[in-house]
């Protein structure tokens, strides 16, 4: 690992193979191993929820039902295909999407100008302490995209839209909202030093 | 052009962007395309960043919700059949066969378990009996563990143990139905070959015994079952068809 690149640490604190070893004995049927996996996802799991949803009451019933999923489909999480946080998130990540896309989306989320809203607000709640860190790190790497790739990307993944809303959100053509995307999050991996 | 257009897709496919027909288009194309599920991977990691970015306290009560939940919810077995039904890249079969079988088992056991025993609370929710609640809090508690064990005469025997609670259910599947003279009754058998009668199995249904909850459980008590006459006996007269060491 060269020295010289300043954001690539060595242990990731939302990936390390605690999480992987817990849910194999989650998948035993263990609850203390959940517990353990609560203790290190649900503000990940809530906050996502809050940030797609922004309901708190909705927000709270979409983060259990995440959960909850993670216990019941815990035999299903395949170490080959990912870390465990990614598996967990990408689960919070289409539940609070479903949540969005069936309700009546217009009048439940606010309109397109804070949904693409580049800072991440700092809400009344409680932060998590290692949110923290990689909030500065995920700013710093936003703040590098280019203005439009930022855009259709905060879009995408904090407001919860498919590929074609942003489109029309933006008026821009769908291959480019594609193509945007990919390029932007390309960029972000790269900034924040994910191995893939 | 066509496959050009599938690879654009990783990035909105990472982020949840693509819905419907679309999304299971790509999802075929990526059983296919190793260098596609390459990115998507590394995407999706990055994805979890921006997750990790909006972090949050949740409300204090969610905890206690969503353990009390977990408690009485059954979890789902593992996929080992679908990898017969389609091909999968030679990584995924080599994990399948190492890591699922074993996997497999343990959770299978508890789904057997927790279903008998959700079979009860579910149906009776709100007016759950004491004994159902203290079924409920044995499952509920930090320290049970879940033990199998086949007996002598077929059939599985599976013991669920909360030590600090001294209390232990007890369930059984594909045990034989026996005479009516005769009935299967559960033993905490102590250290010292002391056994201290523990209920009896309530008639076979369903290839199950309905759960038996006991009480008593010490640290180096096994659990026994033997054949006896109807209505029990005060010491076991035959031999145990099954013993557990819950510990």
């Amino acid at each position: 690992m060269p020295a010289s690149v300043p954001f690539r640490e060595p242990a990731e604190g939302d990936s390390g193979p605690d999480l992987e070893s817990l849910l194999a004995h989650v998948a035993r049927g263990e609850q203390t191993a959940f517990e353990a996996v609560y203790d290190q996802v649900a503000g990940r799991v809530y906050g996502l929820a809050r940030k797609v949803v922004r309901d708190p009451a909705q927000s709270e019933e979409v983060a259990q039902e995440v959960l909850l999923e993670v216990w019941r489909s815990a035999c299903r999480f395949d170490p080959t295909r990912g870390s465990a946080m990614t598996w967990i998130m990408m689960i919070a990540h289409r539940r609070a999407v479903d949540r969005v896309r069936s309700a009546t989306a217009e009048t439940q989320r606010e309109q397109k100008s804070a949904a693409s809203s580049v800072t991440i607000e700092v809400d009344e709640v409680a932060e998590t302490v290692e949110a923290n860190l990689e909030r500065e790190r995920v700013r710093r790497c936003l703040g590098a995209l280019t203005d439009m790739q930022r855009e259709a990307l905060t879009l995408a993944y904090y407001g919860g839209y498919s590929y074609r809303e942003v489109g029309g959100l933006l008026n821009v053509a769908l291959g480019t909202i594609k193509t945007r995307i990919r390029d932007g999050l390309i960029r972000m991996r790269d900034c924040m030093g994910v191995l893939s | 052009m066509l496959r050009h257009d599938l690879h654009t897709l990783t990035g909105v496919y990472a982020l949840d962007a693509i819905a419907g027909s679309e999304r299971e288009r790509f999802e075929r194309h990526l059983q296919h395309c190793p260098s596609c599920g390459n990115e998507v991977r590394g995407l999706q990691e990055t994805a979890t960043r921006l997750a990790g970015a909006v972090a949050m306290a949740p409300p204090e009560r969610m905890k206690g919700a969503v353990l009390a939940s977990v408690a009485r919810t059954r979890q789902l077995p593992p996929p080992v059949i679908e990898s017969h039904l389609r091909p999968l890249p030679s990584r995924s079969i080599t994990w399948t066969r190492r890591i699922a079988i074993p996997a497999a088992a343990a959770c299978l056991a508890v789904a057997i378990v927790l279903g008998v025993l959700l079979g009860i609370s579910r149906q009776q929710l709100g007016t759950a009996t004491a004994q159902q609640r203290e079924i409920a809090a044995v499952l509920a508690a930090p320290d049970a563990r879940l033990f199998r064990e086949k007996t002598s005469m077929g059939g599985v025997a599976t013991v669920v143990s909360a030590a600090n609670l001294h209390k232990f259910i007890f369930t059984s599947t594909g045990l034989p139905a026996l005479a009516d003279a005769k009935v299967y009754e559960l033993w905490i058998m102590g250290p010292g070959g002391k056994a201290t009668r523990a209920g009896l199995l309530a008639a076979i249904a369903g290839g199950k015994t309905a759960p038996v909850l006991a009480e008593g459980l010490a640290a180096g008590d096994r659990v026994g079952v033997t054949v006896e006459p109807a209505g029990g006996t005060s010491k076991p007269t035959t031999t145990p068809i099954v013993v557990i060491q819950p510990s």
